[in-house]
């Protein structure tokens, strides 16, 4: 397993030339033929990433200022009304779905490994499938301008302007399902990146010595499962509505339009926040560089922004003051609204205190941030405006309110982004930005933002409405419209000034070395660029600012030194990379991490094609695409040499002072990604539920006839036999019983059919059709969501029992049940409760 | 819960659930809270049933007491730190974690008992249904 334990400190970052050239052989990239489709590193798929985002950022800035030369004159015929209205949905969407969110992914995706001293992010392939994801919903959704169909009912797609009778065609089903796929990839990228963070650190990197922009995406991630899943239930029913199979958001059916809002809202607000909170971090992160000192309040900083994150769950309805909520409702949202102030002034206040105490260095990184400090406290100001009910009830669908989040987005998202590209930029490039240009840069967008948004609050309080592609001349509206109109065209040249630096950085720039901010995180400890083979001997941390406070990255003592040996430039032949305690940052154990491979893409193509074969409604090409998942799932799961040589070296159980191979079980990265996955299910079946007493809230909506028990009861006693089959089956195979293993397996995979059996009977004998009213629609809804738990374990059973069957000593094989013992439970609980709200509770009601 | 007893350096273990509880208990509770009194208010109005400011005080009363008592449990593990609760000092990694996640707990418990508490008292102050309904 070793070639020999370091005796010497000095000696722990030389293992040997030969050793580090196979590490950098077996970390090094994707060989031909299609490499660049293979690749799964976090580093080549992260500048994908960012560079598709970024081109959506041009994309949707161009979008806007198109729409600011129709309205920088009354009466304008530059636009005409339905481009308008294409415009500034695609241009909302874009940037809120497909710039921002990705470009925080992707940052993560590259410097998230790099600040936590590992080696990659702990399930490269997802992050590769991510990436592909997200480039065909992308295009997807912006497919729809080739065809004339683009989407035009906004970015928030409220009904009943976005349901059949009134957006016809398949503009608002691009929005609908393009979107689908986009979600699901930022979903999939939040998991990933919580899994990352907690589990895979340097060796000393505990709690309270992570970086602040790792707790920020940690609180980013948690705050995407929650806040996503809703979104993800909610156009999935208006797409149902819209497809004609249910009535959720049809009154004449019992539905209820105001549900829309609710659902998208309930992510939408959070959404702003999810924006904010990884700025929070960067800025965090880079003021205390230049400010030459720590940041003042670390401890008061990650509290504010794990505060910010409960509470921005607790605004949503502030966007729905005016549709006739209760006096005491609008005042709990209100409260929330205005309170939230307390956590981002606290932030404020540590910022302003680290640069009063420091010795600031003005560079364009600083000035990025300055300049983000001002806006955005501006932007916050107005946001307490209209966190007040009376005052909303003014302004509410005014340019106030435009000019409101434009200086929340723009100020608290976009300036700390260029502060970070300025900062990041030579660590990715290995070259310096033109500090000149650069300043230039930031004094163009600073003032231009200001002439762009700030007469825009005047034209609001004028009366201006939001979402008009023209307004009559003489409504005192013109000069604050034609200043902005000039002031967007000032910033958009602005912005562009960051790719001229760019291209004349690559061309001119001096090298930027290892550490050009001398700052204190472990992303400068490497070399600029960074190699794929970050990391090849693993640094011990011992502060929160190790560059700045650590004279040495190597182990303190003998056991340290032997512990982490078999990481020293190695493993030699497949990729590996250390897995720490969450909380502490103590080495646990060594994950085995996959090489190049084409099943992500593959798979994505899948996806791609499901998703367009639902948006012209052909069952075929729907169905090829699900056969290609299909198939991508038994490529991609399928055992591999990589897992073998890591398991004939590693052994599974941990040697003297050494580190298990963590394949199954609740130290491997597979399990805790399930329990995230349960979460966003959990968090799924919520929403689900909370629609289902939403549109009964007023004990009219409910079923005349209280659905029969009899089969659900059945179906009831199906569930409790599969979750004790699922027990049989996971004690038997921790206790390495084989043939109890194959017997619980078998009675587990034979039960699961039969509950899917009787919850479709369960169905069937009400003679319910889904489209013939809403609480049709949520019945059946609640059935098919336990069916999509059903379909996915019953090929987890059936890999389990086939596994048990032909190698039960594989630990792949405990792996794969492990999993399955959780979906067993969760399908039978699942079930439980669905039946307990469908037909109990009418029966309390 | 029995009394901590004020350990060395190196030796302060708070069980897993209790850290848990008093890092986030707060918070969990506010949000809870949170969801709880808007529910209530709108069955109540829905329903015409009367008593829904009642309901929202009580439930208030008993999530703030939630709120506070992992504050108050953040606070006393806390204390028992010692020297290892500064986190600008180089503590080590299991005392350094617990510190910061009982210091979160403690000064969350304290904002979010207040921020319990003033969305409990806006029935005093607002009407608890539209006049519609």
């Amino acid at each position: 397993m070793s070639t020999g334990t370091p005796s010497t400190r000095e000696s722990y970052f030389a293992a040997g030339r030969d050793r580090e050239r196979d590490f950098e052989r077996t970390w090094g990239a994707a060989a031909p033929p299609l490499a660049w489709f293979k690749e799964v590193n976090n580093i080549p798929i992260a500048l994908r990433y960012m560079g598709v985002a970024f081109a959506f950022l041009f994309t949707g800035g161009f979008m806007a200022l198109l729409m600011r030369i129709q309205l920088a004159l009354p009466e304008n015929e530059f636009l005409d009304p339905s481009t308008y209205n294409q415009l500034f949905t695609m241009h909302g969407t874009t940037m809120m779905f497909l710039f921002v969110i990705p470009f925080i992914e992707a940052m993560a995706n590259y410097f998230l490994p790099l600040l936590l001293g590992t080696r990659d992010l702990p399930f490269p392939r997802f992050t590769t499938l991510a990436f592909w994801t997200f480039l065909w919903g992308g295009l997807l959704v912006y497919s729809s301008f080739l065809f004339g169909v683009a989407p035009d009912g906004g970015w928030f797609a409220y009904v009943p302007l976005t349901n059949r009778t009134h957006s016809p065609g398949i503009g608002m089903d691009f929005w609908d399902i393009g979107l689908s796929v986009a979600e699901i990839a930022a979903m999939g990228a939040a998991a990933e990146l919580i899994v990352a963070i907690l589990r895979m650190r340097a060796p000393g990197q505990a709690l309270h010595r992570l970086p602040v922009f790792a707790w920020a995406m940690l609180v980013f991630a948690f705050m995407v499962i929650f806040a996503f899943t809703p979104l993800i239930v909610g156009t999935a029913m208006l797409e149902l509505d819209r497809k004609g199979l249910t009535s959720f958001f049809v009154p004449e059916a019992g539905g209820e339009p105001l549900l829309w809002q609710h659902l998208f809202w309930i992510f939408g607000h959070p959404e702003v926040y999810i924006m904010f909170i990884p700025a929070v971090g960067l800025v965090s992160q880079i003021l205390p560089v230049f400010a030459r000192r720590p940041l003042v309040g670390y401890p008061l900083v990650v509290l504010s922004l794990i505060a910010t994150g409960f509470l921005s769950f607790g605004l949503w309805v502030h966007h729905m003051f005016t549709t006739g909520l209760s006096p005491t409702s609008m005042g709990f949202f209100a409260a929330v609204s205005l309170l939230i102030a307390i956590p981002t002034g606290v932030q404020m206040f540590a910022w302003i205190a680290t640069i009063w105490k420091g010795r600031p260095v003005w560079r364009t990184p600083l000035m990025f941030i300055a300049g983000f400090l001002i806006i955005f406290v501006m932007g916050g100001v107005t946001g307490t405006m209209v966190g007040a009910v009376p005052y909303d009830y003014q302004v509410h669908d005014t340019y106030f309110v435009v000019a409101h989040f434009h200086y929340v987005l723009i100020g608290g998202v976009v300036f700390p982004f260029f502060a970070t590209a300025y900062y990041w930029l030579p660590k990715i490039t290995g070259r310096l930005l033109s500090e000149r240009l650069g300043k230039w840069n930031f004094w163009i967008m600073f003032v231009s933002f200001h002439v762009t948004f700030f007469p825009m609050h005047i034209a609001g309080l004028l009366g201006m409405p939001r979402r008009i592609y023209t307004f009559d001349a003489g409504l005192g509206w013109e000069p604050y419209n034609l200043v902005s109109s000039i002031g967007a065209w000032g910033f958009g040249i602005g912005a562009t000034l960051l790719l001229v630096n760019l291209v004349w950085s690559l061309r001119r720039g001096r090298p930027a070395g290892a550490n050009p901010w001398n700052a204190d995180t472990l992303e400068w400890w490497e070399p600029s660029p960074p190699p794929n083979a970050q990391f090849m001997y693993i640094p011990f941390v011992r502060s929160r600012h190790p560059l700045w406070e650590q004279e040495s990255f190597e182990p303190e003592s003998a056991e340290e030194a032997e512990r982490m040996e078999p990481m020293r430039a190695a493993p030699r032949t497949w990729r590996g990379a250390l897995l720490v305690s969450a909380l502490d940052g103590k080495p646990l154990a060594v994950a085995w991490m996959p090489g190049p491979t084409l099943w992500p893409v593959i798979m994505s193509v899948g996806f791609l094609a499901t998703f367009v074969g639902a948006l012209v409604e052909n069952a075929w090409i729907a169905g090829a695409g699900l056969t290609v998942i299909a198939v991508s799932l038994l490529g991609w799961f399928w055992p591999n040499e990589g897992q073998e040589k890591a398991m004939a070296e590693f052994g599974l159980a941990s040697g003297e002072g050494g580190l298990p191979l963590a394949i199954a079980g609740p130290r491997s990265n597979g399990y805790w990604a399930m329990w995230i996955f349960l979460v966003v299910m959990s968090v799924a079946l919520a929403t689900i539920i909370a629609a289902y007493y939403y549109l009964g809230d007023d004990g009219e909506r409910l079923p005349a006839a209280i659905p029969d028990t009899g089969t659900a009861m059945w179906a009831s006693v199906a569930a409790l036999a599969l979750a004790a089959a699922t027990y049989w089956m996971a004690r038997a195979m921790r206790r390495r019983q084989a043939w109890s293993w194959r017997i619980g397996s078998a009675a587990a995979l034979v039960l699961v059919p039969v509950l899917a059996w009787l919850t479709g009977r369960a169905w069937t004998d009400t003679g319910l059709t889904a489209v013939e009213s809403a609480y049709a629609s949520i019945f059946v809804t609640m059935i098919g969501f336990n069916w999509v738990l059903i379909a996915v374990l019953l090929p987890m059973m059936l890999f389990t029992l086939v596994w048990a069957i032909m190698r039960p000593a594989d630990v792949r094989g405990h792996g794969l049940a492990w999993l399955t013992e959780l979906q067993g439970y969760y399908t039978a609980a699942s079930w439980l409760l669905t039946a307990a709200v469908l037909y109990l509770s009418p029966r309390l009601w | 819960m029995g009394r901590p007893q004020r350990s060395q350096m190196g030796e302060h273990e708070v069980p897993l659930p209790t850290l848990l509880f008093a890092g986030f208990g707060a918070a969990v509770s506010w949000g809870v809270h949170f969801n709880l009194v808007y529910f209530l208010n709108t069955l109540f109005c829905k329903t015409g049933r009367g008593g829904g400011d009642v309901a929202v005080y009580l439930v208030t009363a008993a999530f703030a007491i939630v709120s506070m008592t992992a504050g108050w449990v953040a606070w006393r593990r806390w204390r028992m730190l010692g020297n290892a609760s500064r986190l600008d000092q180089a503590v080590g990694e299991s005392e350094g974690r617990t510190a910061i996640l009982l210091f979160i707990g403690m000064a969350g418990g304290a904002l979010f008992t207040l921020f319990i508490i003033v969305e409990g008292l806006v029935p005093l102050f607002l009407r608890t249904c539209s006049l519609a309904s």
